[in-house]
């Protein structure tokens, strides 16, 4: 594959949450990927709130 | 195609070139040279570092880590706040442990090579958001882009709870049903914040806080050492003065008189006489102590009679001496466990244990099962 692969693993409560809203989506030539977790599986005001993000 | 990787199902997870297939093929299709792909979870499983090496063998990581006992403490908040009721011990047994972020960078380190590893405190993003940031692009090389704080929507923000909100959520919570919860959350976070916030953010008794800052000392420190980073500039406790130096950071005096008020005539042997129970031997006043042997294996099989004012003995003799108590003179709680299977079976005697190491006193927090 020749994409470059960047995995961010930032623990709970450590800015991940700024990350995620406010620098990885606006970053050109970057796809952001943020793949689903438990938490939106029975969550559908969640899952409709993170639709933009999903890849259908 | 609705892409969902990281929530399959384990069989087909574990159909590893299908998912390479499925996921190349998906990210090959994509306009981006970049892709970034970042979940908290991910620092809580382990087990995902072999699974991200075989489905992208030359990723880059980047790890953001926060200063332990902060960390906890906004956990807890978190917790708190997503319905919980835990008590602050069963939480620290739980949590406390699992923040070791230099078992985190190393093992990382150790399956995709240094060059491809970076770690940030976050506690840089807040001191200069501008350097954290850089230091993301120049490792990525990725085009900066610098977000308008102006304009970040506060409600984004994970904003935590004050302590006395934290106090009644935690004691609520367990009554309530989630509709409950929620509205208990936008009450305390909305209005009654804005008068509690007095009561300051503290959510964990200062000693354990101190005890956790202790705990993680030496890793801290050689995470500092290892990645060049000053920890110690972000609020991190570092060990820069000598191993047992940081006792003197807590009444650890107080802490041998308590043990003195405890153990009042009781027959205490002492097991392990290395370098922690010399530093103490020398720095504190044990005179309060029935203190009738000092065991080491070094002990063994020489002549040497006393040590340090104290009769000197070999394992095989502490239950010769019949103590009522065994204090572990070991600062690691991690080798005084293993000590304590092996010194009983040579004695073939079960011994109350007791710690002089004041580390212990948090690690009894631990469960067995992470000990073991």
């Amino acid at each position: 594959m020749k994409k470059e692969i960047i995995i961010h693993v930032g623990a709970p409560k450590a800015a991940s949450t700024y990350l995620q809203e406010f620098v990885f989506p606006f970053l050109k030539n970057v796809y952001y990927m943020l793949p689903f977790s438990v938490r939106f599986k029975n969550n559908e005001k969640e899952k409709k709130r993170w639709q933009g993000l999903m890849i259908s | 195609m609705k892409f969902s990787v990281f929530n399959y199902k384990v069989e087909y997870l574990n159909n590893i070139e299908q998912v390479k297939k499925d996921v190349y093929d998906y990210l090959n299709s994509l306009e981006e040279d970049k892709i970034i792909i970042s979940q908290e979870f991910f620092f809580q499983k382990p087990a995902l570092i072999k699974f991200f090496k075989e489905l992208f063998p030359n990723a880059k990581i980047f790890l953001v880590i926060r200063e332990q006992a902060d960390w906890l403490e906004s956990r807890f908040s978190q917790l708190a706040k997503s319905g919980g009721s835990w008590e602050t011990e069963e939480l620290l047994r739980r949590l406390a442990f699992n923040c070791n972020w230099l078992e985190a960078y190393q093992d990382y380190v150790k399956t995709f090579g240094k060059d491809n590893v970076l770690i940030l405190p976050m506690e840089k993003l807040k001191q200069n958001r501008d350097g954290f940031l850089d230091e993301f692009y120049n490792f990525t090389g990725i085009e900066r882009f610098y977000p308008d704080d102006n304009k970040v929507n506060p409600k984004f923000y994970n904003k935590g709870y004050s302590r006395a909100s934290f106090f009644i959520a935690k004691s609520l919570n367990r009554f309530l049903n989630h509709e409950q919860k929620l509205k208990l959350k936008h009450l305390l976070l909305r209005r009654l914040d804005k008068y509690l916030s007095w009561s300051g953010r503290n959510m964990i008794d200062k000693k354990y806080k101190k005890l956790i800052k202790i705990y993680y000392e030496e890793s801290n420190s050689t995470l500092s050492k290892t990645t060049g980073i000053n920890l110690e500039k972000y609020g991190y406790v570092v060990n820069k003065s000598g191993n047992f130096e940081k006792l003197k950071k807590i009444n650890y005096q107080k802490y041998i008189d308590n043990l003195a008020e405890k153990y009042k005539n009781k027959k205490i042997v002492v097991y392990g006489a290395g370098s922690f129970f010399e530093y103490v031997i020398k720095n504190y006043d044990l005179n309060g102590l029935n203190i009738t042997a000092i065991s080491d294996k070094k002990f063994q099989g020489t002549n040497e009679e006393m040590y340090m004012n104290y009769r000197a003995i070999s394992p095989y003799e502490i239950a010769e001496y019949n103590p009522d108590v065994v204090f572990s003179g070991i600062y690691d709680p991690y080798i005084t466990n293993q000590v304590r299977y092996f010194i009983e079976e040579l004695n073939n005697k079960k011994f109350t244990w007791e710690e002089l190491s004041e580390v212990g006193i948090l690690d009894k927090l631990k469960p067995h099962w992470i000990l073991s």
